[in-house]
């Protein structure tokens, strides 16, 4: 990877600034540029342009209070009466198959000399990718951003931006894990810490899901196990029952052929006990029927014996009605006693003839007294009764017939078929042995209808415990694919936590080797960029990514090292980081031996010279810096040699190859 | 007859000849003829049956020994058998002299000898060992022959009871 061209618009002291980098054997790149001609600001055209953002103002910057719109470029806005101006830095780097155009554009508002707006909503941040093959793509926004992420990433940027008066300020313990994260990144060790990192957050993940609670097989086995036992035990107790059922329906039919065209005895005798016993009431009904007949008969022989004399009689009662005598209105017995007693009853006097005889003419007149009137009275309803009697006596006659006939009709009826069950059974003397055949055919076919019965509750309590068998067999597949489940997940598990240490250890490792070669690669370079009589002996990196100086006695020297020698050292790391971690970006070093001097420039000279031919180097210096021994060692291999110079009005910056 | 000795001296008990009630009623209680033991029917009842079959065939005979104690009491007769002797003595003593009718003494006398006559010819259908219900019968066959007499048509739907 390396940086073709960076072209800047109307940023800071750059009004229209175009530079391209060559390819040479030594991809270095000279700037030099006296003080105020924007060395630094070229640094920062760069991290503007990638991450929208200056880093190297530095606190006490010129810089830090001027907009960034160029100047100029604000001037002639106003001149031409336009309220809005942009800034645009395009990079281009070169990959291996493929070049990708870097383009950061914001839009100013103008408004006076002093009053600008930048419109940073309407800022534009966009990648054109031109690959060696295909065709080109466009990409904004995260995307782009993450483009830039992958190859230059912002967090180490001061690894590959490198600000020489700020060298010395690299190793400030604050920083340590900066250089710590800066090494990770650079080595891809971070590669390996995610993937630790994301496998250990698998593997909590799994063990969370494993710790759910795992399904009862075992109860479920049983209860399979107890279902299967229960149908098992109605399927055989039916098949035991159709078996009795089949075997009792081979008696029945051996029975039936037994007693083809045979009555039932059993069932005859019973008939003719019942018979028997209607017979007996039959006959006693007929019986009933029969002394009801004698008695109708001879009170009916009463009746008509004496039916004349009561018409006599009823005619004579009549006739005394008619006559007024009944009741009588003199009392006939009263008379015979005045008649008998020759005395009047009234008046107590003897009667005389003709008293007697008007008496006996009265008795003449009136035949019945009170007392027989009172008998013939009496009688007259019962003498009726029997006239009517008499008279209705065919309808009497013919109801006691009927009821007799009806009875010795019944029983008649009944001594008929009881002739006839005799008769049957007695055609069969061997009744026992049929009657043994019928009750034993009864109660088969009664047994096989209780068997049926038994053997549709058994069917129905079967199936029951089948359904639950069926129904549980589906909840220990579904608890055993589970289990299968828990089980890959388990194993996934110890997989995942070993690959975890493995990562873990490897990480570590990694880290160990690289801090190692870091050190040793430092411990190189520095000794190469500083003077020969230095007191560095070694250099070693802590875990905490402490850099560290000992002397030949073994004494730590960092504090009594000189900015210049701390300022090569940073150097000196930075160079080991890119060479150890393989990275491979652009250096852009601006003033890199700001505080070296003498010796140390020529040793920088060669160092940097050797860099050069794997990677790119973007070089600025002073004139001062740029000094002839740096020349005699730069100026043959670099692939550019450029120096920034400012107008006559020390206002507009421009590039000319040397 | 007084008046006064018809009603003031009424008999409490009704008798029949002594021969009949060891020959005739003996049997009948035995054999239940016509329903006639005292099983089947009163004293009373019987009496009356005799009575008609006596006053039926106009045969009054006079009980040459009665039989002591008597045979049955006048005052359970139902107002049948009263009114059926009263009819009997009315009919005796001829339907003009209603009074007669008081002597209930006489009246029992008359039944009597009709029931002693009724019982002699009882005692022959015995001897002659006519069964119940051929007497039944015979009955049954006199009696639709008199309503005819009487009433015309007797319309007899059953025939006589076949034995």
């Amino acid at each position: 990877m390396r940086f073709s061209s960076i072209d800047i618009v109307n940023y800071r002291q750059y009004r229209n600034l175009s530079i391209k980098f060559k390819k040479a054997d030594h991809d270095l790149q000279v700037i030099v540029g006296d003080n105020g001609t924007g060395k630094t600001n070229l640094l920062n055209a760069f991290t503007w342009c990638l991450y929208g953002t200056e880093p190297h103002l530095g606190t006490n910057d010129k810089y830090k209070g001027e907009p960034k719109l160029n100047k100029d470029a604000i001037q002639d806005a106003l001149s031409r009466g336009s309220s809005s101006e942009s800034i645009e830095v395009v990079i281009e780097i070169e990959f291996e198959h493929e070049i990708a155009r870097i383009t950061r554009r914001l839009p100013v508002r103008i408004s006076s000399q002093t009053e600008l707006l930048e419109k940073k909503t309407e800022e534009t941040f966009f990648i054109q990718r031109i690959p060696e093959n295909g065709a080109a793509n466009v990409l904004k926004g995260e995307l782009a951003e993450s483009y830039i992420e992958r190859h230059l990433p912002e967090g180490i940027r001061e690894y590959f931006f490198f600000d020489g008066e700020q060298l010395s300020n690299y190793f400030s313990d604050k920083r340590n894990e900066a250089i710590k994260a800066a090494i990770h990144s650079i080595s891809q060790i971070d590669v390996v810490t995610r993937m630790r990192e994301r496998t250990d957050t698998c593997v909590k993940n799994m063990r969370r899901s494993l710790n759910k609670s795992l399904p009862n097989v075992s109860a479920l086995n049983e209860k399979i196990d107890k279902n299967e036992r229960l149908y098992k035990k109605y399927d055989e107790e039916r098949e035991e029952l159709e078996r009795q059922v089949h075997d009792a329906r081979d008696r029945i039919d051996e029975l039936g052929e037994n007693l083809r065209g045979v009555p039932d005895i059993a069932k005859l005798e019973a008939e003719r006990d019942s018979l028997r016993k209607k017979a007996e009431e039959c006959e006693r009904d007929v019986a009933e029927a029969r002394a009801n007949y004698i008695s109708f008969a001879r009170t009916a022989f009463v009746d008509f014996a004496f039916y004349e004399a009561v018409e006599e009689a009823l005619a004579s009662i009549a006739g005394m009605e008619q006559e007024h005598q009944l009741p009588p209105s003199i009392d006939r017995g009263y008379i015979e006693e005045m008649l008998r007693e020759h005395v009047c009853k009234v008046c107590n006097r003897p009667l005389s003839e003709e008293d007697q005889k008007h008496l006996e003419e009265i008795l003449e007149q009136y035949q019945v007294s009170s007392e027989t009137s009172h008998i013939l009275i009496g009688m007259r309803s019962e003498l009726r009764r029997l006239v009517d009697r008499v008279q209705g006596y065919p309808q009497s006659r013919d109801k006691v017939m009927r009821v007799l006939q009806r009875a010795e009709n019944d029983l008649a009826e009944v001594q008929a078929r009881l002739e006839e069950v005799e008769r049957i059974i007695a055609n069969f003397p061997d009744s026992e042995r049929v009657k043994q055949w019928h009750s034993e055919r009864t109660m088969l076919e009664r047994k096989v209808e209780e068997y049926r019965e038994e053997i549709g509750s058994k069917k129905r309590t079967a199936q029951l415990a089948r359904n639950v068998c069926e129904k549980t067999e589906k909840e220990l597949r579904e608890a055993l694919r589970k289990q299968t489940q828990q089980k890959d997940l388990s194993d996934a598990i110890d997989f995942g936590s070993r690959a975890v240490k493995i990562l873990d250890y490897v990480e570590k490792d990694v880290i160990c080797e690289t801090r190692l070669m870091m050190a040793a690669r430092t411990e190189g370079l520095f000794k190469g960029l500083v003077w020969k009589d230095s007191k560095c002996d070694h250099i070693e990196l802590s875990e905490t990514y402490q850099l560290s100086l000992y002397d030949r006695a073994g004494y730590s020297c960092a504090g009594t090292c000189s900015a210049a020698e701390r300022a090569l050292l940073a150097l000196s790391f930075t160079l080991a980081m890119h060479n150890v971690s393989g990275f491979d970006s652009p250096l852009f070093i601006d003033t890199p031996i700001a505080r070296a001097s003498g010796e140390n420039r020529a040793n920088f000279a060669d160092t940097l010279a050797e860099v050069s031919r794997d990677k790119q180097l973007i070089l600025t210096f002073t004139p001062d810096e740029y000094s002839e021994a740096i020349a005699s060692v730069f100026d043959p291999i670099a692939a550019s040699n450029m120096r920034l110079v400012l107008d006559d009005a020390e206002r507009v910056v421009s590039i000319r190859s040397e | 007859m007084a008046e006064q000795e018809i009603t003031k001296t009424p008999r409490a008990t009704i008798t029949i000849d002594t021969k009949i009630s060891n020959e005739v009623v003996t049997i009948l209680d035995e054999e239940n003829y016509m329903r006639l033991g005292k099983s089947a029917c009163t004293r009373a009842d019987l009496l009356l049956y005799a009575m008609a079959i006596g006053w039926d065939s106009k045969l009054p005979i006079p009980i040459e020994q009665p039989l002591s104690g008597g045979f049955a009491r006048t005052e359970s007769f139902s107002s049948k058998v009263s009114m059926l002797m009263d009819v009997l003595h009315f009919s005796d003593v001829g339907f003009d002299n209603p009074d007669e009718l008081r002597d209930k003494n006489a009246a029992y006398a008359l039944a009597e000898k009709y029931a002693n006559g009724g019982f002699h010819l009882i005692q022959g259908d015995l001897n002659d060992h006519i069964s119940s219900e051929e007497k039944a019968n015979t009955i049954i066959a006199e009696l639709n022959e008199k309503y005819e007499k009487l009433f015309g048509e007797s319309k007899v739907s059953y025939g006589v009871v076949s034995l």
